[in-house]
């Protein structure tokens, strides 16, 4: 067992170097999401139905598949910077911390290209 | 640790689009269950928490610009998030049951 406090451990060794760029992309995102998600909302809300038909043809307009690509891309990745936080801050070990990380990081790569696949192969089949 | 309802909940957006890459037949499926009452309370609870992180996420923009951190504004930009997105809430619901009924 050390004597030394724990300030005086990391006293000196300087700052980590790291986690004002994620900071800052979690509030870059989160402007950039604004009129996105308010885009889709009131689209959505505009529809005269819900029908297969009429989310499809809605969808296959070019400026609605752009903005639901965009939305995607920015929401996944703001999402993802999120629950990173989440397990950074509350789960205790450093193992177990990194698998979650790890299993975290699969699962958005898999969701944001489930649904980036699933748009452009409505924006791009006749 | 606001966000993690909506993530889960988000999930349910990226099933909708899937479903209609996927054809008429997922995606009706995917619609019964939306239209089904317990996932018409997932829904309009999915609406309210977006909208208050919305709200409260524009609050918490301004305070990183160093706005609104006094006892007043706090407070009370606190008590515009929670009753706004209430409000908003109830005004996009009647907007769909009103589109839904004629």
């Amino acid at each position: 067992m050390s004597l030394r406090s724990p300030l005086g451990r990391v006293l000196g060794l300087g700052s980590a170097k790291e986690g004002t760029g994620h900071w800052l992309a979690q509030r870059v995102s989160a402007v950039a999401l604004i009129p996105l998600t308010l885009w889709f909302m009131f689209s959505l809300l505009a529809l005269p139905a819900l029908d297969y038909a009429t989310v499809r043809a809605w969808l296959s307009y070019p400026l609605s598949g752009f903005l639901a690509v965009l939305l995607i891309a920015v929401l996944t990745h703001h999402s993802y910077l999120g629950t990173m936080e989440v397990i950074e801050d509350y789960v205790p070990s450093a193992g177990s911390k990194f698998v979650s990380l790890l299993f975290l990081r699969f699962l958005y790569v898999l969701v944001g290209g489930a649904s980036l696949f699933a748009i452009l192969r409505v924006a791009f089949s006749p | 640790m606001r966000g993690a309802l909506n993530v889960v909940v988000a999930t349910i957006a990226i099933i909708v689009a899937v479903a209609v890459a996927a054809g008429p037949r997922p995606y009706a499926a995917a619609m019964r269950v939306f239209a089904s009452p317990p996932g018409r309370l997932v829904m309009v609870g999915w609406t309210f928490a977006f909208l208050y992180h919305l709200l409260n996420g524009v609050r918490h923009l301004f305070w990183d610009l160093g706005i609104g951190f006094e006892r007043t504004p706090r407070h009370a930009s606190g008590w515009l998030a929670v009753l706004g997105s209430v409000g908003l809430t109830l005004a996009v619901w009647a907007l769909i049951w009103a589109n839904h009924r004629s």
